[in-house]
């Protein structure tokens, strides 16, 4: 069930209504059966992998929680000097690490196995032959539980949290178990911290009609993105890059950066679903993205899109990683030989990479995830190694830095590296990929802006026209947001303006929307990772 | 402080939705398709509920044949049986016996006509939606929804309570008429629509079935047979008496007529089939003039058609006469002759019958030469033509350019010249035209104007425009010329395709 069939919104309303009949204690209860209910409608076979990894964590957690409590009462008593405290902290902690590897490692490698296998069809059958047995192992027996990635990484941050003690365990599996399957974050993310969706969630959840109608229009809105915007993008940019397509030149740049708003449309519009079917009951979900494309560097825009997935292996993967023993060692073997700004590259490089390809290989399992991690690793190794020589080169060259060109100049230079990821993944083959930037930058025919070719790639010419101005419509309001919240600007206005908003928005989206029997299902993007 | 809803959040809540519901229904209403082309499904199924309670008596049932092939207002007129016919296109037998279900609901139904041929008909989902999208929400409507559900290829239901959904990609077709098509109702009476066409190439050995040869591979969809048994059972349940026809078609086969007269005799009903010989004798169905197609009717077979099931009606049942109810609308009626009037003049395709559907005080006719007439004009057609009004000899005319306007034998304007010539003038009503006469002009250039709006003949010989002048609106155009393969003048009326 995705945030766009319409068993997803009678299921909300469904949950909604029983939520706010229910008395406020027991609410919370509530959504954790309807969270257990809408995983099992995705299917009942998925629910023992989110059981198992949220009981296993649960457990670990509350483990290391009980050893760290043992440790604060052993240090509380008297006569012990500093060498006897460390040793008492350095055994719990040892004890500590391996219930969080234990938990760690398992956990991980269910992700990769479901994640990774099918990669593996072929040798394992080929293993099967030669032993005899008959290798007709496929894919197909893998189980690839919904949201996954997003879950095992919601339980590997709270994991990892209570391990480093930046985290209390919780003593609650119901509790732990809503924070792991709560239903609005379990399709897309964001990927939440236990410390601040798990207090949420132990909020008071009383009824505010504001509140309630406000988290309905966010909802419309991602809506909108998604069915009007994204939907109708994908048939075009679909057309451009299936195998036999006639596309050259200005239609594939055409294709390049409509892509970009696609991904962008598509995912946000899922992200304010989820948060907006979340502030129905009264609980926040953070922000997955703070206007992306205002980013003047790739570094920037990497805090600002996908922000809890960047954060996420900012906080447990990079710093662990640049702050490791390993990395020191590489880093003071390479002082001895190599002049100190070599040095500091290489101890940038590696974390950069391992954190770039993981995030990579998080996406995707084909070698085109894998190039578009390594594209990430270079550009921000780029940005962070040479970022202020550019800076003073510009400088020297007298270009004003500070003045609104330069920084679109920027914004658009951030936008084409991103759209040049996107180049990587999007075709599907790296082959093809090729074809369509070597076509790009060498074709060039501007006779297609004018004489219909456009309208051979899966739009008729009213549908990409309509593409456009929503194009435009969105670019707009992302401006708007930047001085303040929109759905506040819309509620100060007088009530047939609001009203007339509202309506215009819904019925944009029934008249307007790619969806129904002629168009194929057409499921978010982020929901395959 | 504890928060909690407050009357105005809830008066706020219900209007917004209510405004949803209106708005909804609203576009809902333009997106959806009007189906009011061929069998005007939408002012059938409209009209039928406008019908008073307990005033027909009897229900058609069944496809398009049945559309175009029965007059329910002639029934009416000539003969006193109400009837009203909610056939429509392609409609499918489960929908046949809903709908049945439906006319009994408000109606004293006794009799049933129900046309077979969908029996033999895959079903196909374009065919539900044709009849069920526009048709009123109602308990049957219901039911024939959640029926259609168990079929493999069903759309969900959902598409069917909210047609929105299935045909919300509209927006970039929409034109006027999916916003005043209610104004387009002009031509259903009792859910029937005349064809005012006549096709002049019906093959009778295709028509006719009984030198057929059986072919056992024929048989009928087990779907539809399954609605069609429920519909018998049904009509034995409420006394209603059910009577099996086929229209005539030239699809249609000895093997589909058989397995029909095994059904019927099955259930004990009795089964008229018109591609007999005996039956198309008796109905007097002139396979020349009598057709718009090759399945269908036009008003003059309708008509045939008609008049025999009345006097079967007659001869088995008894009736109450419906000219005599407060059911009886003085206005449909009216308007119904003048339909009928047009459509006779439209399906005319001799000279001889043109000529007596002009004898009409409504129709002014403006005619121009086109072409050669004169080689081959005889007594036989001056005569008709003088009867219009004409004075002109066209055989001494020699072809030379002509323009004449007449009405019922009165004679307003007539001139000939030497050279090609255009004729600027009104009818009486006041309405302009423009005529022009170029003998030695090329087919594609035969054409007039009325009010401004090009009429073309594509054809060149004698061009008539027939026009009401009572009710502002061209009713016929049509074309005189001698064919040379039947050796006589013949009628030629272009239709864009």
């Amino acid at each position: 069930m995705t945030f766009i069939e319409m068993q997803f919104f009678v299921f909300l309303f469904a949950a909604a209504v029983i939520f706010y009949i229910c008395p406020v204690k027991h609410r919370w209860k509530v959504l954790l059966g309807a969270s257990i209910v809408f995983y099992a409608i995705a299917g009942i076979k998925y629910l023992p992998f989110i059981l198992f990894t949220s009981f296993t964590v649960f457990l670990a957690g509350r483990k290391m929680g009980h050893i760290y409590e043992e440790m604060e009462q052993h240090l509380l008593e008297e006569n012990l000097d500093r060498k006897a405290k460390k040793e008492i902290k350095e055994q719990a902690k040892n004890r500590c690490k391996k219930a969080m590897l234990a938990a760690l490692l398992c956990n991980l490698l269910i992700l990769i196995i479901v994640k990774f296998t099918k990669f593996a069809v072929n040798p394992i059958n080929d293993l099967l032959t030669a032993l005899g047995q008959e290798g007709n192992f496929s894919a197909a027996y893998i189980i690839v539980p919904l949201g996954i990635s997003y879950y095992t990484f919601s339980c590997l941050s709270y994991l990892l949290d209570v391990y480093w003690k930046r985290e209390e365990y919780e003593n609650n599996y119901a509790r732990f178990l809503l924070y792991a399957i709560y239903f609005p974050h379990i399709l897309q993310g964001p990927i939440e911290r236990y410390g601040r969706l798990g207090k949420r969630l132990k909020g008071e959840f009383l009824f505010d009609y504001d509140r309630v109608c406000a988290g309905l229009q966010l909802m419309v809105w991602g809506i909108f993105k998604k069915l009007v915007i994204a939907d109708r993008i994908n048939l075009f940019t679909t057309a451009v890059y299936e195998k036999g397509s006639q596309a050259e030149g200005l239609i594939y740049v055409f294709a390049f950066f409509l892509d970009v708003v696609y991904i962008y449309a598509d995912f946000s519009g899922c992200m304010d679903i989820a948060r907006g079917a979340s502030q129905i009951f009264g609980v926040e979900l953070d922000l997955n993205f703070n206007h992306p494309f205002a980013s003047k560097s790739v570094t920037e825009f990497w805090r600002r899109w996908h922000m809890s997935l960047g954060s996420w292996f900012k906080d447990y993967v990079y710093y662990p990683i640049s702050t490791s023993k390993f990395v020191k060692n590489v880093a003071k073997s390479c002082k001895k030989h190599l002049p100190d700004a070599v040095t500091r590259s290489i101890v940038t490089a590696i974390p950069v990479t391992v954190t770039w390809v993981a995030t990579g290989l998080w996406h995707g399992t084909g070698v085109t995830y894998l190039a578009w991690g390594l594209y990430y690793a270079f550009m921000i190794f780029m940005s962070v190694s040479f970022g202020d020589l550019f800076h003073n080169l510009a400088l020297k060259l007298k270009i004003n830095t500070q003045c609104w060109s330069y920084k679109v100049f920027q914004m658009v230079r951030t936008t084409c590296i991103f759209a040049g990821g996107r180049l990587l993944t999007r075709p599907g083959t790296l082959g093809l990929s090729w074809h369509a930037l070597k076509s790009a930058l060498l074709q060039f025919n501007p006779w297609v802006l004018t004489d219909g070719t456009l309208y051979e790639f899966g739009l008729s010419r009213s549908n990409f026209n309509l593409m456009l101005v929503t194009v435009v419509l969105f670019g707009g309001i992302s401006i708007l947001q930047q001085k303040g919240s929109v759905r506040d600007m819309i509620a100060k206005q007088n009530l047939a303006v609001r009203w007339g908003i509202y309506f215009a928005a819904i019925f944009s989206i029934l008249i307007f929307g790619i969806y129904g029997s002629g168009y194929d299902a057409s499921s978010f993007v982020y929901m395959a990772y | 402080m504890k928060r909690s809803i407050n009357k105005i959040h809830v008066i706020k809540t219900v209007a917004f939705l209510l405004i949803f519901v209106l708005l909804l229904g609203s576009v809902t209403d333009i997106l959806q398709p009007k189906w009011i082309d061929g069998t005007s499904v939408t002012f059938v199924q409209e009209n039928f509920y406008k019908e008073k309670k307990n005033s027909i008596e009897v229900a058609v049932l069944g496809s398009s044949q049945l559309v175009y092939g029965i007059s329910s207002m002639r029934l009416l007129e000539n003969y006193g049986i109400s009837a009203y016919s909610l056939a429509t296109g392609e409609q499918p037998v489960l929908c046949g016996y809903f709908y049945l279900r439906e006319m009994a609901r408000s109606q004293n139904i006794k009799t049933v006509i129900y046309d077979v041929s969908m029996l033999y008909e895959e079903e196909q989902e374009s065919r539900f939606r044709k009849t069920i999208d526009t048709a009123p929400m109602s308990r049957n409507k219901l039911w024939m929804i959640l029926e259609h559900r168990n079929l493999s290829f069903a759309e969900s239901a959902r598409t069917y309570f909210f047609p929105i959904m299935k045909y919300h990609s509209r927006w970039e077709e929409l034109e006027e008429m999916d916003y005043h098509y209610a104004d387009l109702n002009t031509e259903v009476f009792k859910g029937n629509i005349m064809s005012p066409i006549a096709s002049q190439k019906i093959n009778y050995e295709k028509l006719c079935v009984d030198n057929d040869e059986i072919d056992a591979s024929i048989t009928m969809d087990e779907s539809e047979l399954h609605y069609f048994r429920e519909m018998v059972q049904y009509c034995k349940e409420q006394n209603i008496e059910l009577i099996l026809i086929k229209t005539p078609k030239t699809t249609w086969t000895k093997s589909a007529m058989v397995g029909v007269e095994a059904l019927a005799e099955e259930y004990q009903l009795p089964y008229m089939d018109f591609n007999t010989a005996e039956l198309l004798e008796a109905s007097g169905i002139d396979i020349e003039k009598d057709f718009w197609n090759q399945d269908h009717l036009n008003i003059r077979g309708a008509e045939k058609l008609t008049d025999y099931m009345a006097e079967y009606l007659l001869a088995n049942g008894t009736y109450t006469d419906g000219r005599n109810t407060e059911a009886y609308d003085e206005e449909e009626v009216r308007k119904y002759y003048i339909d009928r009037e047009n459509k006779y003049l439209q399906t005319s395709n001799s000279l001889e019958d043109v000529m007596t559907a002009l004898k009409n005080d409504r129709y002014e006719v403006v005619m121009q030469l086109t072409g050669d007439i004169a080689s081959h004009w005889n007594e036989n057609t001056q005569q008709l033509l003088e009867e219009l009004g004409v004075s002109v000899n066209m055989a001494e005319l020699q072809n030379a350019p002509f323009i004449g306007q007449y009405k019922n034998g009165n004679r307003f304007y007539e001139e000939s010249q030497e050279k090609e010539f255009t004729h600027e003038g009104t009818f009486s009503n006041g309405t302009a035209y423009e005529a022009t006469s170029n003998p030695s002009g090329n087919e594609m250039e035969t054409g007039a104007k009325i009010a401004g709006e090009e009429i073309g003949f594509q054809k060149k010989g004698l061009n008539f425009c027939v026009y009401d002048t009572v009710n502002n609106k061209l009713v016929d155009n049509f074309t005189l010329y001698y064919d040379e393969d039947r050796g006589d003048f013949n009628i030629y009326r272009y239709r864009e395709s």
